[in-house]
Formats: C-alpha cells, sequence, structure tokens
C-alpha cells in the first residue's frame, strides 16, 4: 500500500471519526445543550418540538432553499421524524425499515430492511411508522408486524429483538420509541381492532420485558367499574403515539387512546377508564401515578394520543410543573403533572358535543350529540381538531403551536361483535370535506388557551409544527406547501411548494455550523438550508 | 317529515316485486334501504337518481362491473373522486347495499321529456353553451365536459344546472373542493381579477377567466378574496330561453352519454 492510499484511508477514517458516537442518557436529558442534535421524537423529552438553532431568523428564511433531497424507496406516506446527531440522519420508511443518512449531504450510510408477512395486518391505520429512539450506541424500531428491535448505530445490525404483541390480534407500532435510562419504552396501536392496550419498557441492553401497564384495568383492579360487562376485555386504549418524560419526577406522560368499539358505546357502558385520557407512570415500575380523562365514554373516536407537552411556569404564583396538551375533542388543557391536577381548560376549535367543562375539566355534554344510526353531524370530525402531528411549545412565546383540523362530519353507529383481529368500530363517518372544512395553525396561549393568532391553510393539514429560536413557526399542508410564519404574528415569511401532501413533523439540526430544516413531502424529504 | 318516506311505495314494489313485500325479502328491502339512505342518499339522491353525486338509476357504472368491485368501492371509495368510501360496513353490509345499488342500476330510467334534436340545436346555437363545454371533442374547455353528462347527471340535476348553476358546482378535479368556483382578487395595487378556482393552497391561488387565461396570485399580493360561493361564469339560463326550449336541452344533455 503506497503512502498516498494509507494517507487517504487515515483521512477517510477521521472524517467519519465523529460519526456513531455514543448517546447516553445524560445527553438526552440535557438535549437542550446541544441544539445541532435531534435526540427524541419530539425532540427533547418534554415534547416542546423546539429548535433552539437560530441562524434562520425572520429576516433571513425568506433564502431558505433544498439542499439535498432523500427519496424514499418506496412510495407511501412519510410521517417519520429523522434523529440526528454527530453527523448521521436516522430517518424510517414504510413499513418500519431504518435508513441512517449522512447528515451533510444525504448520501446513504446503511439501510436496514424489516420484511412484513403478507398477511400483515393494520387495521384503522396506513403503514407507516413515525420514527427511531437511540441510547447509547443503538437505535430502537418498533415495527408494524409487532416486533421491537435495536439496531447497532454504526452498522444497522439487530443487536436484538423482541416480540411485543402478536400482529394477528391486530397489535402493531406505528410510533418511534422513546428511550430513558436504560429502558426503551413502546406502545401499540390496535385500537380499531379491540385489543387491551398497554404499554411496555424493555431493557435497552437486553429486549427484556420490565414492566407492562395495561391502559385497561383488569378485574380486581381500580377502574373496572367503569366498564360494563365484558366489555373491557376489548376496550382498546392504544398507546400509539410517543409520550413525554420528566427525568426528576421520573414520570412519563402517556396519551391513551379510544375506547372499543369507536362509535357504538352501547356495549361499553360507563367512563371507559383509562381510554382517551393521559396517564403518569412511575418510569422504574409502570405503576400508574395519576391519570385525567378528557372524554369520558368517548365515542367518536377522539382519542388522547396527542403529544403531552411539558413545561415550568408560574401558575397563580407559584411555579409548577404544567402538562398542556391540545386534544382530539377540541379543548385545550393546562394539568399539574405531578399530581394530575386539572387548572384550566377552554374550547380551542370548533366544537358542538359540549357546553364546556366542569371544574373538574368533565365535559358537560350536549344531548344528542352521539353517533347514530341516521348519521348525526358534529364538530370537530372524528379526526379531531388535532391529531397525531405535532404541537410545538416556544419558551421564547410562551406559545403553544397546534395545526388545527376545523371540519363537522355525520357520525354513525351500526351494530358490531367483536371478532379477534378483525376491525371493531361500531360505525364511521362522513366528514364534510372541501370547502366545507378549514386548516389553520393556531397559536394559543399556553396558560390561557387563548388564540392570540391564526393562520389560514386550505385543506385540515395532516402536518405539526416547530418553533424555533429564530422566531419562527415552520409547518406543512395537504397541498403540499411546506412555510415559515412569524412566531409573533402568524406572518407568512417563506414557503416552498413540494408538490406532494406534507404528513409529517418539522425538525432541525445543525451540521458544521450551518442549521436545516427538515419536511417530508410526498415520498421524500426535503432538507432546507440557508 | 322524514326524508325516507318520501321514496313513493310504487317505486320499492317495482324494484323489489313481489317476494320483497314478504317475509325475510322485506327485512333485506328495509335494511338495504335504510344502509342507502344512510350512506349514499345524501350524494346520490334518495331515490337513487342523483344530486351532487351521479344518479345511479339505469346505470353501467365505469367503475363497478360486478359484485366484488362495487362492494370494493362501497368500503373504500374511489380515488381521485369525491366518491368516500364506508370503511365501518362489514362484508354482509357491503353486500346488502350493493344489492341495492344493482337494484336501482336496473330500472329502466323514466322517458326524458323534450325534444332531442331540438335541444341540440339550442345546445349549439342560442344557448352557446359549446363556447365553454366540450362534447365529443367540440367545443372549448373551460366548463365541465359533458360528453356523458347525460350518464353522470340526472334530468333533475340538470335541470337545475341550466337554472341556478351556482348551486350545482362540481368537485373533484380540485379534490373535495369545489372546481369551477368564481373567486373575485384584488390585488394591492389596486387591480382586481375575477376567475374560476383552478387549484389553491394557502399561498397561490391559480385562477382561470372568461378568455381561458390562466392567472397564478401570490395570496400574500393580495388585499382581499372573495370566494363566489352561489355564482357561477354560466348565465341563468331561466332568463335566456322559454320553458320548452329547457325542456328540449334537458333533453339533449340526458342523451349524452359518452357516445363517441
Amino acid at each position: 500500500m503506497n503512502r498516498a492510499v494509507r494517507l487517504a484511508m487515515v483521512m477517510v477514517l477521521v472524517s467519519l471519526a465523529p460519526l456513531f458516537a455514543q448517546v447516553p442518557f445524560e445527553r438526552l436529558v440535557n438535549s437542550h445543550l446541544e441544539p445541532e442534535s435531534w435526540l427524541t421524537y419530539s425532540g427533547s423529552y418534554d415534547s416542546h418540538r423546539f429548535s433552539h438553532l437560530d441562524q434562520i431568523t425572520k429576516e433571513n428564511v425568506g433564502n431558505l432553499s433544498p439542499k439535498w433531497v432523500y427519496q424514499m424507496r418506496r412510495p407511501g406516506l412519510v410521517e417519520t421524524t429523522p434523529i440526528v446527531y454527530d453527523g448521521v440522519m436516522y430517518l424510517t420508511e414504510s413499513p418500519s425499515n431504518v435508513t441512517a443518512l449522512d447528515a451533510g449531504t444525504g448520501r446513504t450510510l446503511w439501510r436496514w430492511t424489516r420484511p412484513m408477512p403478507e398477511d400483515l395486518r393494520n387495521i384503522g391505520f396506513p403503514r407507516v411508522n413515525r420514527g427511531v429512539a437511540v441510547l447509547d450506541n443503538r437505535i430502537f424500531v418498533a415495527t408494524l408486524d409487532g416486533y421491537l428491535f435495536a439496531l447497532d448505530a454504526a452498522s444497522g445490525s439487530v443487536r436484538w429483538e423482541t416480540h411485543v404483541a402478536d400482529n394477528a390480534t391486530g397489535h402493531s407500532f406505528t410510533l418511534a420509541p422513546l428511550a430513558i435510562d436504560g429502558k426503551v419504552i413502546v406502545g401499540t396501536s390496535g385500537g380499531e381492532a379491540g385489543i387491551r392496550g398497554f404499554l411496555d419498557a424493555y431493557d435497552a441492553e437486553t429486549g427484556q420485558q420490565v414492566w407492562r401497564f395495561w391502559t385497561i384495568p383488569g378485574p380486581g383492579e381500580p377502574g373496572i367499574e367503569t366498564w360494563g360487562g365484558n366489555s373491557w376485555m376489548n376496550g382498546a386504549g392504544a398507546t400509539w403515539l410517543t409520550g413525554s418524560y420528566d427525568p426528576e419526577l421520573n414520570l412519563l406522560y402517556w396519551g391513551i387512546g379510544n375506547p372499543g368499539p369507536d362509535w357504538n358505546g352501547d356495549v361499553r357502558p360507563g367512563d371507559n377508564l383509562y381510554t382517551s385520557s393521559v396517564v403518569a407512570l412511575d418510569a422504574d415500575s409502570g405503576t400508574l401515578a395519576w391519570h385525567f380523562q378528557f372524554t369520558p365514554h368517548d365515542t367518536h373516536d377522539w382519542d388522547a394520543n396527542q403529544i403531552p407537552v411539558l413545561i415550568d411556569r408560574e401558575w397563580e404564583g407559584e411555579e409548577r410543573r404544567l402538562l398542556i396538551l391540545a386534544n382530539r375533542n377540541a379543548f385545550y388543557y393546562v394539568l399539574d403533572r405531578k399530581t394530575g391536577e386539572f387548572l384550566h381548560g377552554n374550547e380551542y376549535s370548533k366544537q358542538t358535543w359540549a357546553t364546556g367543562l366542569d371544574e373538574n375539566g368533565r365535559p358537560l355534554e350536549i344531548p344528542g350529540m352521539e353517533p347514530s344510526y341516521d348519521g348525526t353531524l358534529v364538530w370537530p370530525s372524528l379526526q379531531g381538531a388535532t391529531n397525531w402531528f405535532s404541537p410545538s411549545y416556544s419558551p421564547d412565546t410562551g406559545a403553544l403551536y397546534v395545526s388545527i383540523r376545523e371540519m363537522g362530519s355525520y357520525y354513525f353507529k351500526s351494530d358490531v361483535e367483536f371478532e379477534e383481529g378483525e376491525p371493531y368500530l361500531g360505525g364511521g363517518e362522513q366528514a364534510l370535506r372541501g370547502d366545507d372544512a378549514q386548516g389553520w395553525v393556531y397559536a394559543l396561549d399556553a396558560l390561557t388557551g387563548e388564540r392570540r393568532w391564526q393562520f389560514r391553510l386550505l385543506s385540515p393539514p395532516w402536518s405539526g409544527v416547530m418553533a424555533t429560536a429564530g422566531g419562527l413557526v415552520i409547518g406543512g399542508s395537504q397541498e403540499g406547501n411546506v412555510y415559515a410564519l412569524d412566531d409573533d404574528t402568524g406572518e407568512p415569511l417563506w414557503s416552498f411548494f413540494v408538490g406532494g401532501a406534507v404528513r409529517t413533523n418539522p425538525m432541525s439540526f445543525s451540521h458544521q455550523g450551518t442549521q436545516y430544516i427538515v419536511m417530508a413531502g410526498g415520498s421524500s424529504l426535503f432538507v432546507f438550508g440557508l | 317529515m322524514p326524508a325516507r318516506l318520501l321514496v313513493p311505495i310504487g317505486f320499492l314494489i317495482f324494484i323489489w316485486s313481489p317476494s320483497a313485500l314478504l317475509g325475510q325479502a322485506a327485512d333485506d328491502l328495509a335494511s338495504s334501504r335504510q344502509l342507502y339512505e344512510n350512506q349514499c342518499a345524501r350524494c346520490h339522491g334518495i331515490d337513487g337518481g342523483g344530486g351532487e353525486g351521479p344518479s345511479l338509476i339505469g346505470r353501467q357504472f365505469s367503475h363497478a362491473a360486478d359484485d366484488e368491485s362495487l362492494t370494493r368501492i362501497i368500503r373504500n371509495g374511489i380515488p381521485g373522486t369525491a366518491m368516500p368510501g364506508a370503511g365501518w360496513l362489514d362484508e354482509d353490509e357491503a353486500q346488502s347495499l350493493a344489492n341495492y345499488v344493482w337494484t336501482l342500476a336496473s330500472i329502466e330510467p323514466v322517458p326524458v321529456p323534450g325534444n332531442q334534436a331540438l335541444g341540440r340545436i339550442l345546445f349549439e346555437g342560442k344557448g352557446e353553451c359549446a363556447t365553454c363545454h366540450i362534447v365529443n371533442g367540440l367545443g372549448t374547455g373551460l366548463g365541465p365536459e359533458l360528453s356523458d353528462i347525460g350518464a353522470r347527471r340526472d334530468v333533475r340535476y340538470l335541470r337545475r344546472s341550466l337554472l341556478n348553476p351556482g348551486a350545482v358546482l362540481p368537485r373533484g378535479q380540485l379534490g373535495p373542493h369545489s372546481s369551477f368556483l368564481v373567486v373575485k382578487a384584488e390585488i394591492q395595487d389596486g387591480r382586481t381579477f375575477r376567475g374560476m378556482r383552478v387549484n389553491e393552497d394557502a399561498f397561490v391561488l391559480l385562477l382561470r377567466d372568461q378568455g381561458g387565461n390562466y392567472l397564478t396570485l401570490v395570496k400574500s399580493d393580495t388585499s382581499a378574496l372573495e370566494r363566489e360561493f352561489g355564482t357561477s361564469f354560466m348565465p341563468d339560463y331561466n332568463e335566456l330561453m322559454t320553458e320548452d326550449e329547457i325542456v328540449n336541452l334537458v333533453a339533449y344533455m340526458a342523451s349524452l352519454r359518452g357516445n363517441r
């Protein structure tokens, strides 16, 4: 080997040296100290989806342009939020594949493919994956066929795999797992198949189960009295979106899905705990610390899987640890996240099913708004005032930015019997579409839920938003716009037409001193920079 | 009065006669009709005669040739059109609904009154319809293509589209949004544009004026946008034609069934 070749090899090794570094738990806790990285699904354990990078500003965002584009290997919906650290981007592709890219150029480093069985069952949701988790030198991905994998961050090789739940019964995974100290948290989809929901923790080193929290209490457990007969057995309560974590309280906060069957509540009299609730769980044991139910006995598929956002703010003269959440049912909530105490709630988007909330946050329901055999017109539609796509909290403005679906729907009820591995719905909807529906971005005061400004999108969106320290709110539209708004006023500052529906959440990272903003549109991932 | 009572008893006897009035068959009829009224009637009309969606009476469906394809459409919809799916229906319900739809499709359409030949003369002459619509390759495409309009819409819809065109804007070209919607835009420099909406998103509005010219407007450059729901560039033919002429024009349009 001549000297030039040896030198070239050394140069290559040197250039790769920062790649594939370790991400210990401490880095995840202190993610705000390295704004160049994006280390969890929502960017941080408190799920602010806020980028502390400020290179792209209100003044220069007009110069933003695509720097590279990654084409997904197969067409389909793209709902992934990439993880980026130490020069590498990790993203998922449909159905449950993982790809590592060089963050500076978009060139592929490795690719891991999970073949899917022909009889794969995804009941009530498309074949998507929303991203990976990282801890130490491992990348974790939960797959549609019911498995949790740990991949080597450097090579994509499988370090362990765990069969979490049987896909034949409708269990499936679309969420990005959440990695905490030594554990990987994973929740299940399948609420439309009448599963009994759960949230699991697995040892990050071995893949062994550490604990399981059943979202539907069993016989003898508190809450079973909220289920008539044996309806708890098929009570759903899926956990299909990534939750939040408070390392100091060591509490996990996770949104729980709708009860099953979705639209026929006759077969499950009672409040149906812990469906359409948020639960706080001890991260070591999985035991329930508290719960808050947003929609008791839900019959509109208004699950509560939306992202719980954790903020520390002064509340009536006292510094409080708060949990704020814009719920699918069109009400906004402020809770004490240490105790679960309801502090405030208000309508934030058009709704016609409740006159308000009582002093405990329980909705004051209007009779006759349940689904019916002839159809009942109700706002919001079953997709809710908002849905899985992420909100964003800016500590600079104190606002929660939310993508809004202002849409009504005729809700139908039908008779239904449970059959394992089959849809367990009991009805459906015919939504008011087209010009009868609207999309918006709202800036809500985080403490009062009052609307500060609004920006009109044409159709109800399926894209989340991200606020930045540069004073921007980034988002996307069904029509194919990626946009930047002024976080103070909602004024549009920049947009780019990607030519396909944007159905994911934005994120931002910095590589070699340059800030990038990432958003998927159509079947491609666009990386924008100045 | 509940809408379902508007269905004439004679109509039901006609489509299910005679065993439909007996036992299980009557139950099947009731449940099939109930499904239809709940899931389909809002667009296809309470009697299947069409509305916002096409008439189902006396039809050969371009997307559904058999039970399998029809039940698939019932459950999944037709991508790229305004036809949604009713995915919550199980196979038996979808089949029951399909049976009802086939029955509607087998009904001989009521003869259309009027004179087709005179209607064609009106279409191509006094009505000046070809200045905006294409039939079998002739005319201009400012408005919807009409070559098979008689197969897609029933007589009542066609008549309404002549007398109150702004009330029946079709959907589909712009996803679920109304196509041909008239929008008036005022630019910040004071100029105004009025055109039919071809495309729209949060930032850009693409209009087409009555001369067929496309206009791209950046919304941030506009000071006002007025969506004129209920109006149309198409004239109100009530003022242009006699009742007999409208009947003849409808007769001609109803005869347009895609024969090239």
